[in-house]
């Protein structure tokens, strides 16, 4: 890991998915009730493409406007935090690798995952807008797909790829 | 105006000490700490106490494998420029509460005191709509949009006591029979300390793709005073069928149409005599 991803650490609240993250303040959300832990669980739910795939987006969210000298727009913040809290997990099997994941000149992002078989780009121009591309090696086959909130179909296609 | 369904379940008294309604919407990257300014000037005369809160990343309900990895919650800050603080306005008698950030609008209404009564979600979304509505137009105004909304939430926390000389099991198993049972108990221990539950419920489209999820969730919290309590939470959060304010009010609608059932169906009717039941 490196230290701008442990630095992103400092606010380390796992969250089940993204359904119990604060979307306000309450002022009446009591104080919990703690279960006290005396021996931490040795086992980690945490999967193995997490810190790359950090690593890569804590880069390019140092991005400004105009980072490549054609006038492309910095990387959105909102498209990184969607794209690695709310369709990584719903798509990755704990075994797959981190993706490339290259920045548009929209401010979106593309993750490309290149496999013997298979090729898989997801882009991301904003929340709710998702582009995925499949591309079969061994038929030839290519099958596109326009995304907002329900990824099933693209989970499909990643879990029988890296599913092993 | 909105009126309120005919065939909701409706309480004199109910457990209710917040209430939030709130849209989120594609990140204002132009949106500067300056602009805060021209917002509160907008909500100043109704809503003139002003407090500073950390910003909170976007959060999104999303679709796809069963079970998904727990993620942290990390923010993307822009090196290049210091994140801005989410603010919120607040209203003399500490009641309702604007709260503003650079991707979402929330409107709270909170019980302080004993005194306040829940002013019901047909008062409390006029207020909502009104407040976006102004939002929207210094947005629009100043250059700064287009708002998009991406994600709508409407909340209810819910604070039921654990009266003297009870365990917090038993508030559990009057107030919910139906997930904490006798069954539990074991013949060397009894019946359990206390438990903690959390359900989700996938909300469907019209055309039956999955729109967001309804989340209840009761735990053993504390009160700010001292009184131990159950905390029973009832969350809609999903995208609206369409990115405007009608999508959004929809949602919100929508959301506490559902969240209305849930508490009716997960909560005993014992409890729901004690909170006043009115049919």
């Amino acid at each position: 890991m490196s230290a701008a991803t442990a630095l992103a650490w400092r606010d380390d609240s796992w969250q089940f998915g993204n359904g119990a993250a604060r979307f306000s303040n309450a002022r009446s959300a009591a104080f919990r009730v703690a279960i006290p832990e005396v021996s931490a669980p040795t086992t980690s739910s945490r999967p193995g493409w997490f810190d790359q795939t950090l690593d890569q987006f804590l880069e390019l969210a140092e991005l400004e406007d105009d980072w490549d000298g054609r006038g492309s727009a910095q990387v959105r913040r909102d498209v990184l935090s969607f794209a690695l809290r709310s369709v990584l997990p719903e798509i990755m099997p704990p075994t797959a690798p981190a993706p490339s994941a290259i920045p548009l000149g929209n401010g979106g992002i593309q993750l490309v995952w290149n496999s013997k078989d298979a090729e898989v780009e997801i882009e991301v121009a904003a929340p709710n807008d998702v582009v995925a591309s499949y591309f079969d090696k061994v038929t030839g086959k290519q099958h596109d797909e326009r995304l907002t909130n329900d990824f099933s179909t693209l989970a499909d296609v990643m879990w029988s790829i890296y599913k092993g | 105006m909105t009126t309120r369904p005919a065939d909701l379940p409706d309480y004199t008294s109910p457990p209710v000490t917040e209430v939030v309604l709130g849209v989120q919407f594609n990140s204002l990257d132009r949106f500067l700490s300056p602009h805060l300014g021209s917002i509160w000037d907008a909500f100043r005369d109704s809503f003139p106490l002003v407090e500073e809160h950390a910003y909170f990343p976007p959060v999104f309900e999303t679709f796809g494998t069963t079970g998904p990895f727990i993620i942290p919650n990390i923010n993307f800050p822009i090196i290049a420029k210091p994140e801005m603080a989410r603010v919120h306005f607040v209203n003399p008698e500490r009641t309702q509460v604007l709260q503003v950030q650079r991707d979402r609008f929330v409107h709270n209404w909170r019980k302080v005191g004993q005194g306040a009564s829940y002013p019901r979600f047909e008062r409390m979304i006029e207020v909502f709509e009104e407040g976006l509505g102004k939002f929207i137009a210094i947005i629009n105004r100043e250059r700064l949009g287009p708002v998009i909304p991406n994600q709508c939430e409407v909340s209810y926390f819910n604070q039921i006591p654990i009266p003297e000389g009870q365990t917090t099991w038993d508030v559990f198993a009057v107030t919910f029979p139906d997930r904490v049972g006798h069954a539990a108990e074991i013949k060397e221990l009894g019946a359990p300390e206390d438990t903690r539950f959390m359900l989700r419920y996938v909300i469907p489209a019209e055309e039956g793709s999955p729109l967001g999820r309804v989340t209840v969730a009761a735990q053993p919290a504390r009160r700010a005073d001292g009184a131990n309590i159950i905390q029973f939470t009832l969350t809609a959060r999903g995208k609206p069928e369409t990115a405007d304010v009608p999508g959004v009010l929809a949602f919100l609608s929508r959301g506490r149409i559902l969240l209305s059932r849930a508490f009716d169906k997960l909560t005993s009717e014992e409890m729901q005599r004690r909170w006043g039941r009115k049919q």
